[in-house]
């Protein structure tokens, strides 16, 4: 039966059914390269192999794909150069969870809702991710978030997906939630709250490519030692006689995972009490060093450098700009 | 020099030698033929390859058969022919690779492709299986316009694009078609796992 599209009148030289799929390749290439931002992600909805026909053809400027985990469903912003689409799967607190009956999409031009084409919520997740290829950021930053959450439900949605960032605003991490930043492991994560002695410690032995942590939680020479992430951050202030302890440990061999420390400094330039007994090198008054923290080329001064048993250096310098003490181990990329 | 500046020479027209067109014949697989010039074959690169490869002569046009199209027909390279003598002499478009793909549908081709789904699926096969670059860009241009503003069960309609419970099913019912045991092996293996059994051989 012959039907006529939504919207259209009755009389006007209207579009009836078109077998696409039996187009040849660089037809239908052509045809899905020619959809605009709005249409392509539609069209992507539609059956697993429409996303294959989208997948092959978009590579979409993108700045970032978020998801906001919410206690009614996940929101996600896709952040393309030259529009916001946000989108918004709600979950359901049935036992076990169903699929979203509809996808709500906000595009620059309107508002829709889509029906779901009995995808998972897992699956849905997995479908932005290919679409857009780009990594996930994640975001708990409400209370009314996570309370009351299927904390089960979202670790197994989330299992295996790959989020670059992670921030944990609010509220509190319990052991009990950071089963789902274990489950999740994101690259970088920030938890922006204080932390318990216990959940701190659980964070500390995961392998992340970035940990910060942010006082009021409180980050010793122990803790630093135990410390698995490659890269760690703390807004918090160390004495130089615990940076002096903990240098000559790292020259001793202890904690070689960390490749790079950025902590809190007041002064501009470093006091000579933290390399108190500790063979260094001083780089020339009129010298400086290009170094890259958080994907941004910085330059510093008053670099002194040491030397681990196994020959390996670090540089140590402040970045007055920042207020901070930066510990960079060097290796051939550095 | 500039243009203005130039010297005006007055040339004998006479004295050029008018290279005459040539018109080759074509014939669609339902005997259909069609003259088409020189310079409108140059449009679809199959063609013009397969021309030049054959180093007709205008008396060859003439006397020889009509060059036979197989897998088109007449109503198609009507369509296709009009286009490309329409357009002949223009630039064939060089693809960037660029997403969205920006091309516009000149008035002439929205006039020719007014026509039903049927006979633009054929178009747009022949434009393909002939290598006509731009005749394929506006053609598919139009199939990309009916995804307008749709949701995706309007699209899926529109583009008859089955479901995946839909597609899962034809493909399980391709595969039992291609092999009949491998539905018994199945059945009895469900049994064997009924039955308590771990090991099926």
């Amino acid at each position: 039966m012959r039907f006529r599209p939504y919207g259209s009148q009755v009389g006007e030289d209207v579009v009836f059914e078109f077998p696409f799929l039996n187009l040849p390749e660089k037809a239908a290439k052509n045809v899905t390269r020619m959809l605009d931002t709005e249409n392509m992600f539609i069209f992507s909805l539609c059956s697993r192999v429409c996303r294959k026909h989208v997948t092959s053809v978009y590579r979409p400027a993108l700045r970032f794909l978020s998801v906001a985990i919410e206690r009614r469903g996940l929101n996600f912003k896709i952040a393309l150069n030259n529009q916001d689409i946000f989108v918004y799967i709600g979950y359901n607190r049935m036992n076990p969870p169903a699929p979203p009956y509809w996808i709500q999409v906000k595009f620059p031009n309107g508002e829709k809702h889509l029906r779901n084409p009995n995808w998972s919520h897992r699956e849905l997740i997995r479908h932005f991710m290919r679409v857009f290829n780009q990594e996930l950021v994640g975001f708990v930053s409400r209370e009314s978030i996570i309370s009351g959450v299927n904390l089960n439900y979202l670790c197994h949605i989330f299992k295996g997906s790959k989020f670059k960032d992670f921030q944990w605003s609010y509220p509190e991490l319990t052991s009990e939630r950071c089963r789902l930043i274990n489950s999740i492991l994101p690259k970088k994560f920030n938890p922006r709250c204080g932390l318990s002695t216990e959940v701190k410690r659980n964070l500390l032995i995961q392998h992340y490519e970035s940990l910060s942590l942010y006082t009021p939680t409180k980050l010793n020479l122990d803790d630093l030692l135990v410390t698995n992430a490659t890269e760690l951050n703390y807004n918090g202030f160390w004495t130089d006689k615990d940076w002096n302890r903990f240098l000559k440990l790292w020259i001793g061999m202890a904690n070689i995972r960390v490749k790079t420390l950025k902590f809190f400094y007041g002064g501009n330039q470093i006091d000579d009490d933290v390399f108190r007994g500790i063979p260094h090198r001083i780089m020339g008054p009129e010298e400086s060093k290009e170094i890259v923290l958080d994907g941004e080329s910085i330059t510093v001064r008053n670099v002194r450098f040491i030397l681990r048993k196994d020959g390996v250096e670090a540089m140590v310098s402040v970045y007055s700009r920042w207020h901070q003490f930066i510990f960079v181990v060097c290796d051939d990329e550095s | 020099m500039s243009v203005e500046n130039a010297p005006v020479v007055d040339v004998d027209e006479a004295a050029i030698p008018v290279e005459k067109k040539m018109y080759y014949r074509f014939e669609s697989n339902d005997k259909k033929e069609f003259r088409v010039s020189e310079l409108a074959i140059q449009q679809s690169e199959t063609l013009n390859r397969l021309v030049e490869a054959m180093g007709y002569t205008s008396e060859d046009v003439e006397n020889k058969p009509a060059i036979a199209i197989e897998n088109i027909d007449g109503k198609t390279l009507k369509l296709v022919f009009q286009w490309c003598e329409h357009h002949k002499g223009e630039a064939i478009p060089v693809d960037d690779g660029s997403v969205p793909k920006i091309v516009e549908i000149p008035e002439f081709d929205a006039k020719l492709m007014d026509i039903d789904n049927g006979l633009l699926f054929k178009l747009i096969w022949a434009a393909d299986y002939l290598n006509i670059v731009q005749l394929l860009n506006v053609s598919c241009k139009k199939v990309a316009n009916m995804a307008q503003g749709k949701t995706p069960a309007q699209l899926r309609r529109v583009y008859l694009l089955p479901s995946d419970e839909e597609d899962e099913a034809a493909k399980r019912a391709a595969q039992e078609a291609q092999d009949p045991r491998a539905r018994e092996v199945e059945e009895e293996f469900e049994e064997r796992k009924r039955q308590g059994g771990n090991s099926f051989f």
